[in-house]
């Protein structure tokens, strides 16, 4: 379970999310969603423990975040790291089997076999020698995530994994995470795309730098929630519902929070 | 024999190098070297003025706190005083230079200390310098069991931290979130370097050290494809440079330090124009 209490951060003295307040059920696929500067980035940073909150707090399973950190994999966006980086892609994904107290210069032959695993899961097994500045912008984001899959976390953060990213790396992300939830795992995805958006998660956080709603999709994605957050054409917001009707997903399998 | 103890020192200074200067080439901090070896001076002569000695290890903890402090001042300006890395480089290793400078001037009737040694470095010294103490440690020169002291620190904190520094270099935000401080690696890395300036400086001078540190790896990083080849091109550089700079500085009579460190130049010439599309379109930068 993921409780977000009466949250208020920024970065220096701008604040860009304020009194953020819902709690949501684990196992579930969390989308955080709303327009540019919504505060997304910056609720899932706070998530992670990278930014420390003015007021609130957040807690994972029922623990503060800084209890629970080793839980959580991230994959970060993919400009936060240098691709001219001299590193094959077989050991960036090793560095997800990275543990702090771990002595010595090598990986043991399980965590090689882990890695292995995870770059043939995101279909990057052939790649595994490449420079990691050879790859295209999906392939990168490919192997940022086998990074974190090897970490066997509980929970998977992602920022906009699918941000510049070709429509073949797009899908098999996509069949990666759904693998992923259902060994009853959780993910939060940071996501842009209202279209995507209205079938891949099962539960949404809304946010307009204030929170609009947040709860399981059926009662988050509603026109007049939409309408709050995006203030704009309602005709193609009103499509999406429609089709949102169509395809209701497994949402009547989870509980409600 | 004395070719040997000189060889000695210089390549080992290399092989500390070639990690060090890795290691901060990839963080974006390589010039950071530039303002650890300006910034030896205030401790150097302090050092000097406790201990009357120009290698003992009073001396080289005093230079070498004093290399360490700039870093973290630096870090810290930019940190929390939201100061460009850049300007707080520049203003940092300045001030202590000029420190270092009126501290030698006003203090130094009774310091054996010049402009000249200390910009320049007197590695044909080297086998001339023992510990005196009539004990084994008279086997070698002092600057040269500096050197192996600090060698051996590096080898051994590579060895059980590979995999730290290997993440860190790359993904410092991943590093925190597998739970290590990068803050923690960075000084670590950090105090090394600054133990390997104040040692190396003693027969390199503040320059040369410079050089020492950033050109291997800079010719290395232009080559390599792969982490370990980075590692190995470095020490390779480094080693090959000391040991042709030294030779030709023998046969045309020219400074030792010096000559070594622009063949290593050169190397790095050669490389960036032969592998100058390797590396085309590198215009990232991480925070410090």
């Amino acid at each position: 379970m993921i409780e977000v209490h009466n949250l208020t951060a920024g970065y220096g003295k701008r604040t860009a999310l304020w009194n953020i307040d819902f709690s949501i059920h684990f196992p579930a696929f969390i989308g955080i969603i709303g327009p540019n500067g919504s505060g997304k980035s910056t609720l899932l940073k706070t998530i992670l423990g990278e930014l420390i909150p003015f007021t609130g707090s957040i807690s994972l399973f029922g623990k503060p975040i800084s209890e629970v950190k080793h839980r959580l994999a991230y994959v970060p966006q993919i400009n936060s790291v240098d691709w001219n980086f001299p590193i094959r892609v077989m050991d960036v994904v090793l560095m997800g089997r990275f543990r702090p107290n771990s002595w010595g210069p090598f990986y043991s032959k399980s965590d090689r076999e882990k890695a292995a695993f995870y770059l043939n899961a995101v279909g990057m097994s052939e790649f595994s020698k490449r420079q990691i500045g050879e790859l295209s912008g999906g392939q990168r984001q490919r192997v940022f995530l086998a990074r974190a899959l090897a970490r066997e976390a509980d929970v998977l953060l992602l920022d906009e994994p699918l941000a510049g990213v070709d429509a073949g790396s797009g899908e098999r992300i996509l069949s990666v995470l759904s693998d992923y939830q259902q060994q009853g795992r959780s993910i939060v995805m940071v996501h842009h795309d209202l279209l995507t958006a209205s079938t891949l998660f099962d539960h949404l956080v809304l946010m307009q730098t204030r929170l609009v709603a947040a709860g399981p999709i059926q009662q988050v994605f509603t026109l007049s929630n939409l309408q709050t957050a995006y203030g704009t054409d309602v005709s193609i917001l009103s499509d999406m519902i429609h089709k949102l009707g169509q395809t209701p997903g497994n949402l009547s399998d989870h509980p409600k929070p | 024999m004395m070719t040997f103890l000189i060889l000695a020192t210089a390549g080992l200074l290399a092989f500390q190098a070639a990690l060090g200067g890795s290691f901060l080439l990839l963080r974006r901090s390589a010039m950071l070297t530039d303002a650890m070896a300006h910034s030896v001076l205030p401790g150097l002569v302090i050092g000097y003025l406790f201990s009357g000695s120009r290698s003992g290890p009073e001396v080289i903890l005093f230079a070498a706190a004093s290399s360490f402090s700039s870093a973290y001042l630096i870090d810290y300006l930019n940190k929390f005083a939201g100061i460009w890395f850049e300007a707080s480089t520049g203003f940092v290793f300045t001030s202590l230079f000029a420190i270092g400078i009126v501290l030698i001037t006003t203090l130094g009737g009774n310091v054996d200390l010049d402009a000249d040694c200390v910009l320049y470095g007197e590695l044909l010294y080297v086998p001339f310098r023992y510990s005196s103490t009539h004990s084994w440690y008279d086997a070698l020169p002092l600057p040269l069991w500096n050197q192996i002291w600090v060698g051996l620190a590096w080898a051994l904190f590579l060895f059980f931290r590979w995999k730290q520094l290997k993440t860190w270099a790359f993904d410092a935000e991943f590093c925190r979130h597998a739970g290590i401080s990068d803050h923690v690696i960075r000084r670590l890395v950090l105090a090394l370097t600054s133990m390997s300036i104040v040692v190396g400086f003693d027969a390199f001078g503040a320059i040369l050290v410079v050089g020492f540190f950033i050109l291997p790896a800079a010719t290395a990083w232009l080559i390599s494809r792969t982490w370990h080849a980075m590692i190995l091109i470095s020490l390779l550089v480094g080693l090959g440079s000391t040991g042709l700079g030294y030779s030709l500085a023998l046969f045309f009579d020219w400074e030792p330090g010096p000559s070594i460190v622009s063949v290593a130049g050169l190397f790095f010439l050669g490389a960036a124009i032969a592998f100058r599309q390797n590396r085309a379109n590198s215009t990232f930068r991480p925070t410090h």
